[in-house]
């Protein structure tokens, strides 16, 4: 029963995901099941490097931005074809977190924190200043929709099935990367970085990797956002929305796999629905989450898998609390 | 020129560091980067507007509602937002104080509109003209207040019983609970005091920059920035901090390029930092 | 014979009611109203709603659209690209309306009018002005703003052949707004004028301090400052060109104009000029104009400033066209009555509507006297 339960678990989701278009095409509910799917993918490579390493970073979307101009600029002027930009998107995102790593083999906490969000307002000012390239602010128009197997994806529903298989590869590879050595090694460097060090873990190593994998799946969602809204202009890509995907993080919980996705599905309907109070909406989001980091400190993720335990093993799961050890509340 | 630029990066760069001396003061007592500060610097600008312009108080009773406002603000925001997570995650105390900037931020435009709202300066307008160079009167005394700011702070952390209990609640809660230290009345203090002296500062850039609702946001990040670069246990450190990054700022503007104002003056943090992580006036732990 | 009588005449009122109940009844003409309701732009997209709302209700006031009534739902895009294209999914997909009005941010407006198109839907931005939005091929566009390509012409002319200028400088916030005044202005100064810009200086749009612009600017000599930035900017820059001695004119496009910046950068904004094509003071102004400022001032307390005209043009002259469709509002019908608007007398001016999609018509250049007041400078009347 207990061997099976996960198992089961992920057939019924994936169905669910998979047959959703099935039941509504409205453009309206696809677009947004898109951009969920999207910050679902850029809230799980954060989680990479927040919640399995312990690095902040407050500046997410550069490397989401570079994805997406790397994909449409390759797609647009060079005329590549559209899984060569996807590909691209992730490799030159890759590169520019390698660069941005260096700086946090001798920064952690806010220090780091304060140098990812400073790369943020680098690229940004990148973005809008090298017009020649990016063709400044304002935008690129006429990004392609990707054709594959001969059927073009214009149609946001036609469109899903790609995020979808997107979302579900990211999960996949984080999910394994969090059970590997290099996981185990993440999540040591984490809770102890001298006593990793001292257990042989090349700490220098892992910090990098670990900016690479998680810029890399940004990279990748900036393709997919770039190919998905196909008009694209630097104020998509400001330091706003690296803080938008951080709440998504955290608000599913850190260190959480499925808590990650369900944050970003949660923070991208919730705004909409919350479109009937008007002005407020800003307002009620901002005092949400202050709620939820206070009552439900470990995330809708940690909510879940403890009503899970609850469920399978008939009590409460003991989740490791305070100080600054991040948890792994269930993946 | 270049003269000139230096002053000009000096002036928003003493802007700046009054700015990060509240971040450095969250961060020594409570251990969290406060994002919300700007957006304290914000309200207490407000507070001020609403008492000297819109009720038509006298400026100095004004600027002492507002200062008493701020206070009161800044310990009902600690009893609901902070104190309620003290023992909690970084990462989750961090992304509270983001939560409460943009509650703060969105409240302040729902009442009071986008629309900026002008303030007339106390300390003169018309710009001194030394020479062929140009001051402007509020610069001046931004960079002497917040000189003073920084050095009362100094004085008040390093020899007041208070400023020690603070001190030592920031380095170890249990111990100084043990030591007979109030520690939870200690922190609210801090608490109100950074929100005060974030307020102040909103009050005066308040007559340079207007009085917004989004004010206090990208002052704030710019703030942040200074606390870090000048080292986040260092007074003085958060208004070099502050002028540094002015400076930078003003002068990659002015001979490299507009366009990478932001970006120049970000880099040059970065690799302060990268070359002395614990920032320019910080000690190394 | 009686009852049957009685029950015949009951019989028809009801249905007499009932038909004239579902006359009265039909369904409404839907609009959706798009623009930035939170966030820093949220003032111009709250007088896009209240300028394109008193349209709709004169245009019910005087029969609606064959006897169907209009009403109109707004919907917020937070100023940001992606929430626009929601938002517009939204209208047209959720609540079904028959046209779009918005949305005022360029970036936002280039990603939301591709939703109108594939949906082939009439859609009509007000207040959006870089050229490019109704250059994309799209045929489901229009325009009511003068494009900044209008408009940089018009006030380059004016720095150029009436002030004399020789040496103008220009400072431009690095958005879609103001690269898209830089794009016009430098190429048209070359071509026309064989000039060239002495200082072209950009600024990030939320950027509080200028002063090393204007340094830059004041060392370079430059005679003339043209800004293509909003009001808000425009105040501070006016304000820290006083303190730094820049004594040059200065001048800039249709966003500058706003009593607000009369007030935040007062006597330093004395001087300053702009285009426009809605002069706010009913002294001086057509009679369209000067009804419509009655009207607007009456509805909701406040004096309305040219994006409130703008929409309430825009929504005009879609609804005018929606008539000329006739009752059903077939869409592609309004489309066509749309492109062929000539010669329609709005409140921002006499309006055809070009080739591209985009309203044309006399761009007026406006200043601030001495009194913190707006008079209109060109063309002398």
């Amino acid at each position: 029963m207990r061997s099976m339960y996960p198992r089961i678990r992920t057939i019924v989701l994936l169905a669910a995901l998979y047959s959703l278009p099935l039941f509504t095409k409205d453009p309206y509910v696809m677009h947004l099941s898109n951009m969920a799917m999207i910050y679902a993918i850029l809230s799980l490579s954060l989680n990479v490097l927040t919640g399995f390493t312990g690095q902040f970073s407050v500046g997410h979307a550069a490397f989401y931005g570079i994805g997406a101009y790397a994909s449409a600029l390759l797609t647009t002027k060079l005329g590549a074809p559209i899984w060569v930009g996807f590909i691209a998107a992730g490799v030159v995102a890759a590169a520019a977190g390698a660069v941005l790593g260096i700086p946090s083999l001798r920064l952690r906490g806010l220090y780091l924190a304060v140098t990812t969000l400073g790369f943020g307002e680098i690229v940004y000012q990148l973005i809008v200043n090298w017009v020649s390239l990016t063709n400044g602010p304002r935008g690129l128009i006429g990004v392609p929709a990707p054709v594959i197997f001969g059927r073009m994806l214009d149609t946001y529903d036609s469109y899903y099935y790609l995020s979808a298989t997107l979302l579900v590869a990211t999960i996949f590879v984080v999910t394994r990367i969090y059970y590997s050595r290099v996981g185990r090694a993440m999540l040591a460097i984490r809770e102890n970085e001298l006593a990793a060090e001292a257990m042989g873990i090349n700490s220098t190593y892992y910090k990098v990797m670990a900016f690479v994998v998680a810029a890399f799946f940004a990279g990748v969602a900036g393709a997919l956002y770039a190919h998905e809204i196909r008009f694209i202009s630097p104020e998509s890509f400001v330091s706003q929305e690296s803080i938008t995907i951080l709440c998504m993080m955290v608000v599913g919980g850190v260190g959480s796999i499925a808590g990650s996705v369900l944050g970003a599905f949660v923070l991208t309907f919730a705004p909409e629905y919350l479109r009937a109070v008007g002005d407020l909406r800003l307002v009620l989001y901002g005092a949400t989450i202050v709620l939820m980091v206070t009552y439900a400190p470990h995330g809708l993720g940690g909510t879940i898998t403890s009503l899970e335990h609850r469920l399978t093993h008939g009590r409460r799961p003991k989740l490791k609390a305070g100080g600054d050890g991040t948890t792994a509340a269930g993946v | 020129m270049l003269l000139q630029q230096v002053i000009q990066g000096l002036a928003i760069g003493s802007v700046y560091g009054l700015l990060a001396l509240g971040y450095v003061l969250m961060w020594q007592a409570w251990g969290v980067m406060d994002f919300a500060r700007g957006d304290g610097a914000m309200v207490g600008a407000f507070y001020l507007l609403i008492f000297s312009q819109f009720k038509g108080l006298n400026i100095v009773l004004a600027f002492i509602l507002a200062v008493g406002a701020s206070a009161l603000t800044g310990f009902v925001v600690e009893r609901i937002a902070y104190r309620p997570i003290l023992g909690g995650r970084d990462i989750n105390r961090l992304i509270a104080t983001i939560g409460v900037g943009m509650f703060t931020r969105n409240l302040y435009r729902v009442m009071f509109g986008a629309d900026p709202f002008p303030f007339p300066s106390v300390f003169g307008d018309n710009p001194i003209h030394v020479g062929k160079l140009i001051i402007v009167p509020q610069n001046l005394w931004i960079t002497a207040i917040g000189f003073g700011l920084a050095y009362l702070l100094r004085l008040f952390l390093a020899k007041s019983w208070m400023g020690k209990a603070m001190r030592a609640t920031a380095q170890d809660r249990e111990t100084a609970a043990l030591m007979g230290i109030k520690v939870k009345n200690s922190m609210t203090f801090t608490f109100v005091l950074a929100t005060v002296i974030g307020g102040i500062a909103g009050m005066l850039i308040a007559p340079l920059y207007f009085v917004m609702a989004d004010m206090g946001a990208l002052m704030g990040i710019k703030g942040y920035a200074s606390a870090v670069l000048g080292g986040l246990d260092s007074m003085s450190g958060a208004m070099v901090g502050g002028l540094i990054l002015g400076l930078a700022e003003n002068l990659a503007g002015g001979f490299i390029s507009s366009g990478y104002q932001t970006a120049i003056a970000f880099l040059i943090m970065i690799l302060v930092l990268i070359f002395r992580p614990q920032g320019i006036m910080g000690r190394r732990q | 014979m009686k009852a049957y009588a009685r029950v015949a005449v009951v019989a028809g009122l009801l249905l007499a009611m009932i038909s004239v109940g579902t006359a009265m009844g039909a369904a409404p003409v839907k609009i959706g109203i798009v623009g930035p309701l939170s966030g820093g732009a949220a003032m111009v997209g709250d007088t896009l709603v209240k300028g394109a709302a008193l349209a709709i209700k004169h245009l019910n006031e005087t029969g609606g659209i064959h006897g169907r009534q209009l009403t109109y739902v707004s919907e917020d895009d937070e100023q940001n690209p992606a929430k626009s294209v929601s938002a517009v999914n939204r209208l047209v997909f959720q609540h079904k309306v028959d046209a779009v009005v918005g949305t005022v941010n360029s970036s936002c407006q280039l990603a939301c009018q591709e939703v109108t198109q594939r949906a082939q839907v009439p859609h009509v931005t007000p207040i959006a002005s870089n050229p490019k939005v109704t250059r994309v091929g799209n045929k489901w566009v229009f325009r009511l703003q003068a494009s900044d390509a209008q408009q940089c012409t018009a006030i380059i002319d004016y720095a150029v052949n009436v002030l004399k200028l020789k040496k103008l400088a220009l400072m431009y916030q690095s958005d879609d707004y103001g690269t898209g005044g830089k794009d016009v202005i430098v190429p048209y100064l070359q071509e026309k004028y064989g000039m060239k810009l002495i200082a072209s200086e950009p600024f990030n749009p939320d950027a509080k301090d200028m002063s090393a612009q204007i340094l830059k600017i004041k060392n370079a000599g430059a005679d003339g400052l043209v800004m293509w930035t909003m009001y808000q900017q425009g105040a501070l820059i006016a304000r820290q060109a006083k303190q730094l001695a820049l004594q040059v004119p200065l001048m800039g496009g249709g966003g500058l104009t706003n009593p607000k910046l009369i007030e935040l950068a007062g006597d330093a904004a004395y001087g300053l000029l702009n285009t426009q094509t809605f002069f706010p003071d009913p002294k001086g102004a057509s009679p369209e104009a000067a009804a419509f400022i009655g009207a607007y001032q009456k509805e909701y307390g406040v004096l309305p400033d040219s994006n409130a005209a703008m929409s309430y043009d825009a929504m005009m002259i879609l609804g005018l066209s929606m008539r000329k469709a006739g009752a059903d509002v077939n869409k592609a019908k309004v489309r066509d009555a749309m492109a062929d608007t000539k010669g329609h007398r709005g409140v921002t001016g006499v309006i055809d509507i070009d080739e591209y999609g985009d309203a044309n018509r006399e761009i007026l250049i406006i200043g601030i006297d001495n009194k913190g007041a707006y008079e209109v400078i060109w063309p002398k009347r």
